[in-house]
């Protein structure tokens, strides 16, 4: 038996065979493994109960689409379609111009979220890299309209936009929003941490502000604008208020309206909104699952320095 | 050909507080300039005013007898280099270097050629495809100051380029950097606070403390003949000591005392004692650690003229590869000594040490100006 004797600084003998090494290595392993399994296995257990709370909502939305409305409307307990359908889809898609909605949607939110990217870094960029007088005042007042509510500002702007005869086209819908005090801020302060040196670096080879804006600063903040870019259009793809008030007609509605339309055609259908729902949901779901990584490294870019 | 003339020069941030007083120097061309001084002095303030990223708040600045306070930086045509690199990270290290010429639309063909003598000259040509933010702070360095000689520009402006570069990665940097300067025949301006990196690189060191110039003078001067005493215990690692002494007269001799101790001057240290009406008074007595023997009959140059023995008790040892550097109290003041690694002393002995009269420097207490400082 071959004898492996370590001692520790204070002589105390440690271990003496090979055997017993191995055995002590397996004893000490398993008990590790166990501990380290009933405790995934509680956090799975947990994050799975928690999710289905949160998620049961939208799970028992999707499941009304699937129904027939006379299985809505009984007083037995019917989380499932016992006949599935999509009956609700078809109707949802005839009753209302459902695709234009959506294509507004699209333009609007679209459009808001470009003109934001590009509004927003070019103020923030004055706000963060230039030297101006009343640099610092001037960026209290824009944070300052953060603190006043939409809606304590629409009736006015209703009145002016009235009268300029705007009402009931895209414009309406999309200027008012092409720049917001939110996106300076954020994109202020992605900027805030991005080494200075490199603009004094690029001014001293004599690039000029924009070339500087466009080949060094736009690629090197990418993550802010994809976070940007999917806050920006999942506010303007939800905005209500406001395009409620200054759209009449159905071919500019956009798709948050068309859906209450849905509602008032047929007192009773709540499955065809509900149908029509789960539709225009997909989008905003989409956006968020292909930027969700962009959203949180642009969220927290500032966070940490990496 | 570039020459650089700041004349009184100032910065001033919000409501008096100046960063920069009264700069004057004239930067020949060819030179290589060195601002030295503690942090917060100005040095770096002052080489972004020349670079343009500052504005001058007083005075004048010259470029090639061109008044370009009101120049903006990419009008003055100079390089700087970065502490932190300044790189572009989402370009490759060719990008990155042409990225200049690119701006000032040269044909395709003339920047290629350009990037490749110039990462030739730096031994970067195998880096060239590879991202910046993929090399290593060496690699970086070399790549900001390929980026920086692209251009071609009047003076090269380098701020603190070698502090984020590891000990023996610095000192093979500083070697090169000095074989560019020879190599390129321009203007560098070279902010540290790093006084090896003065002392071997600089063709002049300017001595900067609290946004003012001390003394701007070539190396050896600046060591021999230190103006005061901020520069006297500035340049030089161990720093100088310094011990207060009376000075008194004893019949025809003029001496300096401390506690029994006794120095008698001769020559020109006597003569400006003399001169400056110092009898009867203090002065503080400057001595580099080289200048401090602990043996007698063993000093190398031939002419040390060495004191009485200074009884002093070891307070520390360092061992600094080939030599040794002894810490000692002396009356209440501490000393340090700089010598060979045979010596045995050790912390708590009492030894005799032995200071060389021709090496000591006089500071005036209250002005601290070098009283023997020669023109």
């Amino acid at each position: 038996m071959s004898v492996n004797t370590a001692t520790n600084p204070n002589g105390m003998v440690l271990a003496k065979s090979k055997e017993e090494i191995e055995l002590l290595h397996q004893k000490m392993n398993s008990r590790a493994k166990t501990k380290r399994r009933t405790k995934t296995t509680l956090l799975v257990l947990g994050n799975v109960v928690m999710a289905l709370v949160i998620l049961l909502p939208l799970l028992y939305a999707i499941s009304i689409a699937f129904m027939p409305s006379s299985e809505l409307f009984t007083l037995d307990m019917n989380l499932l379609p016992k006949n599935p359908t999509l009956q609700n889809f078809k109707e949802a898609l005839t009753k209302v111009p459902l695709v234009r909605f959506v294509l507004n949607s699209f333009l609007v939110a679209g459009l808001i979220t470009l003109g934001q990217i590009i509004s927003c870094s070019l103020a923030a960029f004055a706000f963060s890299f230039l030297e101006f007088k009343g640099k610092g005042i001037l960026f209290m007042l824009v944070m300052a309209t953060m603190m006043v509510p939409g809606e304590a500002t629409i009736i006015s702007n209703y009145l002016t936009v009235s009268s300029w005869g705007w009402l009931d086209s895209y414009p309406v819908l999309i200027i008012p929003y092409l720049t917001s005090a939110m996106g300076i801020f954020l994109f202020r302060q992605f900027y805030m941490t991005f080494p200075i040196s490199l603009y004094e670096s690029a001014k001293l080879d004599g690039c000029s502000n924009l070339r500087f804006i466009i080949k060094i600063l736009i690629p090197l903040t990418k993550s802010a604008i994809g976070a940007m870019a999917v806050y920006t259009f999942i506010n303007a793809w939800n905005m209500y208020m406001w395009p409620l008030l200054v759209t009449g007609s159905s071919e500019m509605r956009t798709v948050q309206i068309g859906i209450s339309m849905l509602h008032s055609v047929d007192a009773q259908s709540i499955t065809l909104m509900i149908a029509g729902v789960v539709m225009i949901i997909v989008p905003s779901i989409l956006i968020f699952i292909v930027g969700q990584k962009q959203l949180i490294r642009g969220m927290f870019s500032g966070a940490v320095k990496g | 050909m570039s020459e650089i003339v700041l004349r009184n020069v100032c910065k001033e941030y919000n409501k008096g507080n100046m960063a920069v007083k009264n700069f004057n120097l004239d930067i020949q061309d060819k030179e290589f300039i060195i601002f030295v001084g503690p942090s917060g002095c100005g040095k770096s303030t002052t080489l972004r005013m020349i670079a343009g990223l500052e504005d001058i708040s007083n005075g004048e600045l010259y470029i090639d007898g061109e008044l370009v306070n009101y120049v903006e930086p990419q009008g003055r045509d100079l390089a700087m280099v970065f502490q932190n690199y300044a790189l572009y990270p989402h370009m490759t290290v060719y990008e990155n270097m042409a990225f200049s010429l690119k701006i000032r639309k040269i044909p395709k063909s003339e920047i290629k050629k350009r990037v490749h003598e110039v990462a030739k000259i730096l031994e970067i040509e195998q880096l060239l495809d590879r991202r910046s933010k993929d090399l290593s702070g060496g690699q970086k360095q070399r790549v900001a100051i390929g980026s920086a000689i692209m251009r071609q520009p009047k003076a090269f402006l380098m701020d603190e380029p070698l502090s984020n570069l590891d000990a023996k990665l610095r000192a093979q940097m500083r070697i090169e950097l000095a074989k560019l300067h020879e190599r390129l025949e321009t203007t560098i301006i070279y902010v540290t606070h790093d006084q090896t990196e003065a002392m071997t690189l600089g063709s002049r060191i300017v001595v900067m403390l609290d946004g003012e110039i001390q003394q701007a003078a070539a190396p050896e001067i600046l060591y021999n003949n230190p103006i005061n005493k901020f520069v006297a215990g500035f340049i030089g690692s161990p720093a100088m000591n310094f011990v207060r002494m009376n000075v008194i007269s004893d019949t025809s001799e003029i001496m300096l005392e401390k506690e029994g101790f006794r120095i008698s001057t001769k020559n020109r240290m006597k003569e400006v004692l003399i001169s400056d009406n110092c009898v009867g008074h203090e002065v503080d007595l400057g001595i580099r650690p080289e200048n401090i023997y602990t043996e007698v009959g063993k000093e190398s140059a031939i002419d040390v003229d060495l004191t009485d023995a200074i009884e002093v008790e070891v307070v520390a040892r360092e061992l600094v590869g080939a030599e040794v550097i002894l810490y000692a109290n002396w009356c209440g003041v501490q000393l340090c000594a700089r010598v060979e690694q045979e010596n045995t002393s050790r912390e708590g002995d009492r030894v005799n040490w032995y200071l060389d009269c021709n090496c000591i420097k006089l500071f005036d207490v209250k002005s601290e100006q070098n009283l023997m400082y020669g023109e």
